[in-house]
């Protein structure tokens, strides 16, 4: 059930996301892929009111909806937390790779570059199929 | 007497090992096979810790009784057993094995915690601001920086940039894929968060200190090698350089341990020969096996003697 409200979340944000203006419940409730009771909507809606998510301001008896911060602002904020988490990094997830600073990358292309010739050079040499 | 030789042992894997260890060159060549070194000297070490206080609290021989007692249910044997009493040493025992479970106890929540409490936050914030890409199987957030990583847990997942997606060419991106999602069937993160308890919890010993960074070293390795399985070892380190490319920002880090990455990639030293994994197969037998076999030596010897 947890799991469900998550992705009824995730659904209702990327509506109000790609709306042009505010919504109402009822306007979101038409966009969701599977019917839902109007108070289900409305709770979760406000649920991501509460946490900070959507914004709202009162229009006769009901609310109009929209995001707190556009999906864009949204992920560059949440890349950069990615990008410098640093406490606790491999714990909670695992990158690639770390970008490096330029002189670093320079060299390492460079070297790159130069095993790139030799294996052009000396065809097969490290032992991966060439097709 | 028993409780000194394990100390003794303990000391010499704790310290000893570490910098040899560290230093060798065919962690490289056989990730894998380093990884569960490191782990079985760690578990060593942690369960000879626990063993030899519990040797000052339980009489050399309790062990060979309960066997001896166990023979005699069963009607084997008739021996008499000394009814055992408290001493000083046994107190210093107690001390000793609670001074190390509450050590553990608090290293094991403070990380387990502090990890939930964000692992949970990264979840929902990549579900809500991700799209699914159903033919690669991942979640793309859109960002222009090239960047690739999974989130392991009960929902694991590979999150790629949209700035990866469009830098990458298509091999490269599935060798990116192959290397994240070795990673997560590999439980990379719980190898890792291990590491990361025990480095909390023991972290002036060299052993649990050097491990938690060269495992972290090692399980891209392990990763880097899980890619090759699914395409060229030169996609893979083009992959690499590609997404560590310096950002916009230059905010890149120094890391040599990238260079060696992509080096070992391009130059595909040979894998160790059989005798070679043997030894070190053996070694991890012998770590895993010594505390065991110490402490259940004089009982088995006990058997002997009571059931001759």
């Amino acid at each position: 059930m947890v799991e469900q409200l998550g992705d009824l979340e995730a659904e209702i944000m990327d509506r109000v996301w790609s709306a042009r203006g505010p919504m109402a419940v009822r306007d979101v409730r038409g966009l969701l892929d599977r019917p839902l009771a109007y108070t289900t909507v409305m709770t979760v809606m406000d649920r991501l009111f509460r946490k900070g998510w959507l914004a709202r301001e009162r229009s006769g008896r009901s609310y109009r909806y929209q995001p707190a911060l556009s999906r864009s602002a949204y992920t560059a904020r949440l890349m950069s937390e990615v990008l410098s988490g640093a406490e606790d990094r491999g714990l909670t997830l695992l990158h690639f790779v770390e970008t490096m600073n330029a002189a670093e990358y320079e060299s390492l292309r460079s070297a790159v570059q130069w095993h790139e010739g030799q294996r052009r050079r000396g065809g097969d040499d490290d032992g991966t199929p060439t097709a | 007497m028993i409780p000194a030789g394990l100390t003794a042992y303990a000391l010499l894997v704790a310290f000893g090992l570490p910098r040899p260890l560290v230093g060798a060159s065919w962690t490289s060549r056989a990730p894998r096979l380093a990884i569960s070194m490191w782990l079985a000297a760690a578990a060593s070490v942690v369960a000879t810790l626990i063993l030899a206080p519990l040797l000052l609290i339980v009489p050399n021989h309790a062990l060979g009784d309960l066997l001896v007692l166990l023979v005699q249910w069963c009607g084997w044997a008739d021996h008499q057993l000394p009814v055992p009493t408290w001493t000083a040493p046994q107190a210093a025992g107690v001390a000793g094995i609670l001074g190390v479970m509450a050590r553990l106890g608090h290293a094991i929540a403070a990380v387990t915690l502090t990890q939930r409490r964000i692992r949970h936050r990264t979840h929902r914030d990549i579900r809500l601001a991700g799209r699914f890409h159903p033919t690669l199987d991942v979640v793309v957030l859109d960002h222009p920086q090239p960047s690739a990583f999974c989130l392991p847990g009960r929902d694991a997942t590979v999150v790629l940039t949209a700035g990866a997606l469009r830098t990458l060419p298509a091999a490269e991106l599935r060798a990116v894929i192959a290397h994240e999602r070795t990673h997560l069937r590999g439980r990379h993160h719980l190898i890792l968060t291990g590491a990361a308890i025990l480095d909390r919890a023991f972290g002036p010993v060299s052993l649990f200190e050097d491990m938690h960074g060269e495992l972290r070293r090692l399980v891209e390795l392990a990763a880097d090698d899980g890619a090759t399985r699914h395409c060229p070892r030169h996609t893979v380190a083009h992959a690499v350089l590609r997404l560590a490319a310096p950002p916009a920002s230059a905010l890149g880090m120094g890391s040599t341990a990238v260079h060696q990455r992509v080096l070992r990639l391009l130059t595909a030293q040979a894998p160790l020969g059989g005798p070679a994994v043997a030894a070190r197969a053996l070694l991890i037998a012998a770590l895993l096996l010594t505390p065991l076999t110490v402490i259940t030596m004089p009982a088995l010897s006990d058997l002997g003697y009571h059931c001759a």
